[in-house]
Protein backbone atom coordinates (compact mmCIF):
# COMPACT_ATOMS: atom_id res chain seq x y z
CA UNK A 1 0.00 0.00 0.00
CA UNK A 2 2.73 2.35 0.89
CA UNK A 3 4.91 2.17 -1.95
CA UNK A 4 2.22 2.18 -4.39
CA UNK A 5 1.37 5.59 -2.62
CA UNK A 6 4.70 6.67 -2.36
CA UNK A 7 5.44 5.71 -6.52
CA UNK A 8 2.56 7.15 -7.54
CA UNK A 9 3.16 10.38 -5.89
CA UNK A 10 6.88 10.63 -7.35
CA UNK A 11 5.50 9.37 -10.72
CA UNK A 12 2.98 12.80 -10.20
CA UNK A 13 6.07 14.80 -9.46
CA UNK A 14 8.15 14.11 -11.87
CA UNK A 15 5.41 14.58 -14.55
CA UNK A 16 4.76 17.85 -13.30
CA UNK A 17 8.33 19.32 -13.29
CA UNK A 18 8.79 17.98 -17.18
CA UNK A 19 5.85 19.55 -18.11
CA UNK A 20 7.21 22.65 -16.33
CA UNK A 21 10.70 22.11 -17.91
CA UNK A 22 8.56 22.38 -21.04
CA UNK A 23 6.59 25.13 -20.93
CA UNK A 24 9.92 26.93 -19.87
CA UNK A 25 11.37 26.10 -23.19
CA UNK A 26 8.34 26.76 -25.39
CA UNK A 27 8.43 30.48 -23.50
CA UNK A 28 11.83 30.51 -23.94
CA UNK A 29 12.47 29.88 -27.70
CA UNK A 30 9.47 32.24 -28.38
CA UNK A 31 9.76 35.12 -26.02
CA UNK A 32 12.84 36.46 -28.52
CA UNK A 33 11.91 36.21 -32.11
CA UNK A 34 11.62 39.51 -34.09
CA UNK A 35 8.11 39.03 -35.36
CA UNK A 36 7.61 41.91 -37.26
CA UNK A 37 7.04 41.51 -41.06
CA UNK A 38 6.20 43.85 -44.27
CA UNK A 39 2.72 45.14 -44.67
CA UNK A 40 1.13 46.73 -47.61
CA UNK A 41 -1.61 48.73 -47.39
CA UNK A 42 -3.97 50.56 -50.11
CA UNK A 43 -7.28 52.83 -49.63
CA UNK A 44 -9.48 52.85 -52.40
CA UNK A 45 -12.82 55.10 -51.12
CA UNK A 46 -13.09 57.24 -48.33
CA UNK A 47 -16.68 58.92 -46.89
CA UNK A 48 -17.29 60.67 -44.23
CA UNK A 49 -20.84 61.35 -42.56
CA UNK A 50 -21.90 63.19 -39.67
CA UNK A 51 -25.16 61.01 -37.72
CA UNK A 52 -25.77 59.75 -33.90
CA UNK A 53 -23.22 57.66 -32.54
CA UNK A 54 -25.86 54.59 -32.15
CA UNK A 55 -23.33 52.44 -30.96
CA UNK A 56 -23.08 53.98 -27.80
CA UNK A 57 -23.43 57.64 -26.44
CA UNK A 58 -25.93 59.50 -28.80
CA UNK A 59 -24.26 62.51 -29.54
CA UNK A 60 -23.86 63.58 -32.95
CA UNK A 61 -20.07 62.33 -34.52
CA UNK A 62 -18.10 61.82 -37.69
CA UNK A 63 -18.82 58.54 -39.40
CA UNK A 64 -15.88 57.54 -41.58
CA UNK A 65 -16.09 54.76 -43.94
CA UNK A 66 -13.45 53.48 -45.54
CA UNK A 67 -12.29 50.63 -48.41
CA UNK A 68 -8.82 49.10 -48.17
CA UNK A 69 -7.20 46.69 -49.56
CA UNK A 70 -3.86 44.67 -47.12
CA UNK A 71 -1.46 42.53 -48.74
CA UNK A 72 1.15 40.82 -46.16
CA UNK A 73 3.17 37.70 -45.76
CA UNK A 74 2.99 36.42 -42.50
CA UNK A 75 3.94 32.60 -43.08
CA UNK A 76 7.01 33.07 -40.88
CA UNK A 77 5.55 34.25 -37.75
CA UNK A 78 3.36 31.28 -36.95
CA UNK A 79 5.37 28.41 -37.00
CA UNK A 80 4.97 25.24 -34.84
CA UNK A 81 4.65 26.67 -31.21
CA UNK A 82 2.06 29.53 -32.32
CA UNK A 83 -1.27 28.66 -31.21
CA UNK A 84 -2.69 32.15 -33.08
CA UNK A 85 -1.86 35.40 -34.84
CA UNK A 86 -4.71 37.87 -34.19
CA UNK A 87 -4.60 40.64 -36.68
CA UNK A 88 -5.93 43.90 -36.56
CA UNK A 89 -6.16 47.28 -38.42
CA UNK A 90 -5.89 50.19 -36.77
CA UNK A 91 -6.60 53.81 -37.78
CA UNK A 92 -4.66 56.57 -35.52
CA UNK A 93 -5.43 60.17 -35.26
CA UNK A 94 -5.38 63.53 -33.63
CA UNK A 95 -8.15 65.09 -33.13
CA UNK A 96 -8.66 68.97 -31.68
CA UNK A 97 -10.49 67.46 -28.42
CA UNK A 98 -8.65 64.66 -28.10
CA UNK A 99 -4.86 64.16 -28.57
CA UNK A 100 -4.52 60.72 -29.26
CA UNK A 101 -7.37 58.37 -31.09
CA UNK A 102 -7.08 54.94 -31.85
CA UNK A 103 -9.86 52.74 -33.41
CA UNK A 104 -9.62 48.96 -35.05
CA UNK A 105 -11.31 49.05 -37.87
CA UNK A 106 -10.91 45.21 -38.98
CA UNK A 107 -9.77 42.65 -37.37
CA UNK A 108 -9.14 38.74 -38.11
CA UNK A 109 -7.88 35.66 -36.45
CA UNK A 110 -5.21 33.32 -38.28
CA UNK A 111 -4.87 29.61 -36.40
CA UNK A 112 -1.66 27.79 -36.83
CA UNK A 113 -2.22 25.63 -40.17
CA UNK A 114 -4.32 28.02 -41.52
CA UNK A 115 -3.39 30.43 -44.91
CA UNK A 116 -1.13 32.97 -44.45
CA UNK A 117 -0.77 34.97 -47.45
CA UNK A 118 -3.20 37.81 -46.91
CA UNK A 119 -4.24 39.61 -49.99
CA UNK A 120 -7.98 41.16 -49.04
CA UNK A 121 -8.66 43.38 -51.65
CA UNK A 122 -12.01 46.10 -51.27
CA UNK A 123 -12.32 45.82 -48.29
CA UNK A 124 -15.00 47.40 -46.07
CA UNK A 125 -14.24 47.82 -42.24
CA UNK A 126 -15.75 45.19 -39.78
CA UNK A 127 -16.63 47.88 -36.67
CA UNK A 128 -17.92 51.45 -36.86
CA UNK A 129 -15.58 54.44 -37.01
CA UNK A 130 -17.27 57.01 -34.81
CA UNK A 131 -14.76 59.55 -33.96
CA UNK A 132 -15.52 60.86 -30.19
CA UNK A 133 -16.69 64.16 -31.72
CA UNK A 134 -16.51 65.61 -34.92
CA UNK A 135 -12.57 65.43 -35.35
CA UNK A 136 -12.66 63.78 -38.54
CA UNK A 137 -13.64 66.46 -41.21
CA UNK A 138 -10.73 67.98 -42.78
CA UNK A 139 -8.20 65.63 -41.24
CA UNK A 140 -5.66 65.40 -43.17
CA UNK A 141 -3.53 62.41 -41.33
CA UNK A 142 -5.36 59.51 -40.64
CA UNK A 143 -2.58 56.91 -40.11
CA UNK A 144 -3.68 52.96 -40.71
CA UNK A 145 -1.63 50.44 -39.39
CA UNK A 146 -1.32 46.56 -39.42
CA UNK A 147 -0.64 45.02 -35.81
CA UNK A 148 -0.83 41.46 -34.41
CA UNK A 149 -0.99 39.76 -31.38
CA UNK A 150 1.15 36.77 -31.49
CA UNK A 151 -0.67 34.01 -28.75
CA UNK A 152 2.05 31.47 -28.22
CA UNK A 153 1.38 27.98 -26.57
CA UNK A 154 2.54 29.16 -23.79
CA UNK A 155 4.76 32.50 -22.53
CA UNK A 156 4.57 36.01 -23.55
CA UNK A 157 1.91 37.51 -25.89
CA UNK A 158 3.89 40.59 -27.80
CA UNK A 159 2.14 43.14 -29.99
CA UNK A 160 3.86 44.08 -33.43
CA UNK A 161 3.43 46.30 -35.91
CA UNK A 162 3.89 45.73 -39.17
CA UNK A 163 6.17 47.96 -40.77
CA UNK A 164 4.04 49.48 -43.93
CA UNK A 165 1.38 52.26 -42.82
CA UNK A 166 -0.53 54.37 -45.07
CA UNK A 167 -2.03 58.12 -44.22
CA UNK A 168 -5.17 58.95 -45.08
CA UNK A 169 -7.01 62.56 -45.68
CA UNK A 170 -10.73 63.10 -44.77
CA UNK A 171 -12.69 65.10 -47.03
CA UNK A 172 -13.36 68.78 -45.77
CA UNK A 173 -17.92 67.53 -46.58
CA UNK A 174 -19.97 65.61 -45.26
CA UNK A 175 -21.56 63.20 -47.32
CA UNK A 176 -25.48 63.68 -47.67
CA UNK A 177 -26.44 60.53 -49.76
CA UNK A 178 -27.51 57.33 -48.43
CA UNK A 179 -24.36 55.76 -50.45
CA UNK A 180 -21.89 53.02 -49.18
CA UNK B 1 -2.37 0.18 8.55
CA UNK B 2 -2.04 3.25 7.04
CA UNK B 3 -4.05 5.42 9.79
CA UNK B 4 -1.70 3.60 12.32
CA UNK B 5 1.29 4.61 10.73
CA UNK B 6 0.28 8.19 10.66
CA UNK B 7 -0.40 8.22 14.21
CA UNK B 8 2.85 6.33 15.45
CA UNK B 9 4.86 9.46 14.00
CA UNK B 10 2.73 12.31 15.58
CA UNK B 11 3.01 9.99 19.19
CA UNK B 12 6.55 10.24 18.37
CA UNK B 13 7.26 13.46 18.35
CA UNK B 14 7.35 15.57 21.66
CA UNK B 15 6.15 19.55 22.55
CA UNK B 16 9.31 20.95 21.16
CA UNK B 17 8.89 19.08 17.52
CA UNK B 18 5.41 19.90 17.75
CA UNK B 19 6.39 23.74 17.80
CA UNK B 20 8.50 23.52 15.22
CA UNK B 21 6.26 21.98 12.78
CA UNK B 22 3.14 25.11 13.17
CA UNK B 23 6.49 27.35 12.77
CA UNK B 24 7.39 25.69 9.89
CA UNK B 25 3.50 26.08 8.47
CA UNK B 26 3.68 29.47 9.24
CA UNK B 27 6.85 30.22 7.86
CA UNK B 28 5.16 28.26 4.55
CA UNK B 29 2.15 30.33 4.63
CA UNK B 30 3.93 34.00 5.06
CA UNK B 31 6.62 33.28 2.66
CA UNK B 32 3.87 32.70 0.18
CA UNK B 33 2.35 35.76 1.60
CA UNK B 34 5.73 37.70 0.78
CA UNK B 35 6.03 36.22 -2.37
CA UNK B 36 2.72 37.72 -3.72
CA UNK B 37 2.84 41.15 -2.36
CA UNK B 38 6.40 41.50 -4.02
CA UNK B 39 4.37 40.22 -7.29
CA UNK B 40 2.03 43.04 -6.74
CA UNK B 41 4.31 45.77 -6.30
CA UNK B 42 6.73 44.70 -9.22
CA UNK B 43 3.93 44.26 -11.87
CA UNK B 44 2.32 47.12 -10.23
CA UNK B 45 -1.42 45.41 -10.47
CA UNK B 46 -3.29 44.58 -7.54
CA UNK B 47 -4.15 41.03 -9.06
CA UNK B 48 -0.46 40.25 -10.97
CA UNK B 49 -1.90 36.64 -11.75
CA UNK B 50 -5.47 35.79 -13.06
CA UNK B 51 -8.13 32.96 -14.58
CA UNK B 52 -9.71 32.98 -17.50
CA UNK B 53 -13.20 32.15 -16.61
CA UNK B 54 -15.18 32.86 -19.64
CA UNK B 55 -14.81 31.65 -23.18
CA UNK B 56 -15.59 35.27 -25.04
CA UNK B 57 -11.95 35.29 -26.12
CA UNK B 58 -11.84 31.79 -27.46
CA UNK B 59 -9.82 30.75 -29.46
CA UNK B 60 -6.64 32.21 -27.80
CA UNK B 61 -7.64 32.00 -24.02
CA UNK B 62 -9.72 28.89 -22.99
CA UNK B 63 -11.76 29.11 -19.25
CA UNK B 64 -9.24 27.77 -16.97
CA UNK B 65 -5.47 29.26 -18.65
CA UNK B 66 -3.65 31.61 -16.34
CA UNK B 67 -2.82 35.12 -17.39
CA UNK B 68 0.14 37.57 -16.25
CA UNK B 69 -0.57 40.45 -15.70
CA UNK B 70 1.38 44.10 -15.39
CA UNK B 71 -0.25 47.50 -15.10
CA UNK B 72 2.62 49.77 -14.92
CA UNK B 73 1.78 53.67 -15.69
CA UNK B 74 4.24 54.48 -17.83
CA UNK B 75 2.71 52.03 -20.68
CA UNK B 76 -0.21 53.40 -21.97
CA UNK B 77 -3.45 51.74 -22.97
CA UNK B 78 -3.34 51.43 -26.62
CA UNK B 79 -5.75 49.23 -29.06
CA UNK B 80 -4.98 45.31 -29.59
CA UNK B 81 -3.93 44.69 -26.04
CA UNK B 82 -5.52 42.71 -23.72
CA UNK B 83 -6.60 44.23 -20.79
CA UNK B 84 -8.04 42.65 -17.56
CA UNK B 85 -10.97 44.43 -16.20
CA UNK B 86 -13.40 44.95 -13.73
CA UNK B 87 -16.76 46.86 -13.94
CA UNK B 88 -17.48 49.07 -11.22
CA UNK B 89 -19.93 47.88 -8.54
CA UNK B 90 -19.03 44.32 -9.83
CA UNK B 91 -16.36 41.53 -8.76
CA UNK B 92 -15.58 39.52 -11.76
CA UNK B 93 -12.66 40.64 -13.56
CA UNK B 94 -13.44 40.22 -17.54
CA UNK B 95 -10.70 39.63 -20.07
CA UNK B 96 -11.17 41.28 -23.21
CA UNK B 97 -9.32 43.34 -25.96
CA UNK B 98 -9.34 47.21 -26.62
CA UNK B 99 -11.28 48.16 -29.42
CA UNK B 100 -11.06 51.65 -29.39
CA UNK B 101 -9.17 54.31 -27.74
CA UNK B 102 -9.30 58.35 -27.06
CA UNK B 103 -7.00 60.02 -25.24
CA UNK B 104 -6.88 63.86 -23.95
CA UNK B 105 -3.43 65.37 -23.96
CA UNK B 106 -3.84 65.77 -20.43
CA UNK B 107 -3.43 61.97 -20.32
CA UNK B 108 -7.14 61.25 -19.50
CA UNK B 109 -7.87 57.81 -21.74
CA UNK B 110 -11.32 56.56 -22.27
CA UNK B 111 -11.48 52.88 -23.92
CA UNK B 112 -13.85 50.34 -25.59
CA UNK B 113 -13.29 46.60 -25.20
CA UNK B 114 -14.59 43.54 -27.15
CA UNK B 115 -14.01 40.20 -26.44
CA UNK B 116 -12.71 38.38 -29.29
CA UNK B 117 -15.39 35.60 -29.60
CA UNK B 118 -18.23 38.45 -28.59
CA UNK B 119 -20.08 39.85 -32.44
CA UNK B 120 -20.57 43.57 -30.26
CA UNK B 121 -18.49 45.22 -28.24
CA UNK B 122 -19.02 45.41 -24.35
CA UNK B 123 -21.21 48.26 -24.28
CA UNK B 124 -23.49 45.98 -22.75
CA UNK B 125 -21.49 44.66 -20.06
CA UNK B 126 -20.66 48.14 -19.05
CA UNK B 127 -23.07 49.86 -16.03
CA UNK B 128 -26.40 51.12 -16.93
CA UNK B 129 -25.22 54.46 -19.07
CA UNK B 130 -21.55 53.90 -18.81
CA UNK B 131 -20.16 54.08 -22.26
CA UNK B 132 -16.06 54.00 -22.12
CA UNK B 133 -13.84 52.31 -19.53
CA UNK B 134 -10.98 54.39 -17.70
CA UNK B 135 -7.63 53.79 -16.23
CA UNK B 136 -8.97 53.39 -13.02
CA UNK B 137 -11.25 49.98 -14.14
CA UNK B 138 -8.35 48.56 -15.29
CA UNK B 139 -6.82 45.26 -13.36
CA UNK B 140 -3.90 45.41 -15.67
CA UNK B 141 -2.51 44.12 -18.94
CA UNK B 142 -2.39 40.46 -20.21
CA UNK B 143 1.70 39.94 -20.53
CA UNK B 144 2.41 36.24 -21.16
CA UNK B 145 0.14 33.06 -20.20
CA UNK B 146 -0.07 29.43 -19.50
CA UNK B 147 -3.05 27.37 -20.30
CA UNK B 148 -4.70 24.83 -18.31
CA UNK B 149 -3.38 25.82 -14.88
CA UNK B 150 -6.39 27.78 -13.79
CA UNK B 151 -8.42 24.45 -13.38
CA UNK B 152 -7.76 23.79 -10.52
CA UNK B 153 -9.20 27.60 -8.91
CA UNK B 154 -12.43 27.16 -11.39
CA UNK B 155 -12.82 23.44 -9.57
CA UNK B 156 -12.30 24.74 -6.21
CA UNK B 157 -14.78 27.80 -6.64
CA UNK B 158 -16.95 25.44 -8.19
CA UNK B 159 -17.14 22.87 -5.90
CA UNK B 160 -16.02 24.37 -2.28
CA UNK B 161 -16.29 20.76 -0.61
CA UNK B 162 -13.31 20.04 -2.77
CA UNK B 163 -11.61 23.52 -1.86
CA UNK B 164 -11.85 22.97 2.16
CA UNK B 165 -10.94 18.76 1.32
CA UNK B 166 -7.69 20.11 -0.33
CA UNK B 167 -6.54 22.82 2.04
CA UNK B 168 -7.18 20.11 4.77
CA UNK B 169 -5.18 18.02 3.57
CA UNK B 170 -1.97 20.11 2.77
CA UNK B 171 -2.39 21.32 6.47
CA UNK B 172 -2.92 17.77 7.75
CA UNK B 173 0.24 16.83 5.38
CA UNK B 174 2.82 19.87 6.72
CA UNK B 175 2.05 19.30 10.11
CA UNK B 176 2.28 15.72 10.24
CA UNK B 177 5.60 15.50 7.99
CA UNK B 178 8.66 15.44 9.72
CA UNK B 179 11.21 16.97 7.49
Amino acid sequence: MNTVLSRANSLFAFSLSVMAALTFGCFVTTAFKDRSAPVDIQVSRVMLKNVDDFTGPRERSDLGFITFDVTADILYLLDKIQLQLFLYLSADYETKSNALNQVVLWDKIILRGENTKLSLKDMKSKYFFFDDGNGLRGNKNITLTLSWNVVPNAGILPLVMGSGHISVPFPDAYETTKSY
Amino acid sequence: MLSLDFLDDVRRMNKRQLYYQVLNFGMIVSSALMIWKGLMVVTGSESPIVVVLSGSMEPAFHRGDLLFLTNRVEDPIRVGEIVVFRIEGREIPIVHRVLKVHEKENGDIKFLTKGDNNTVDDRGLYKQGQHWLEKKDVVGRARGFVPYIGIVTILMNDYPKFKYAVLFLLGLFVLVHRE
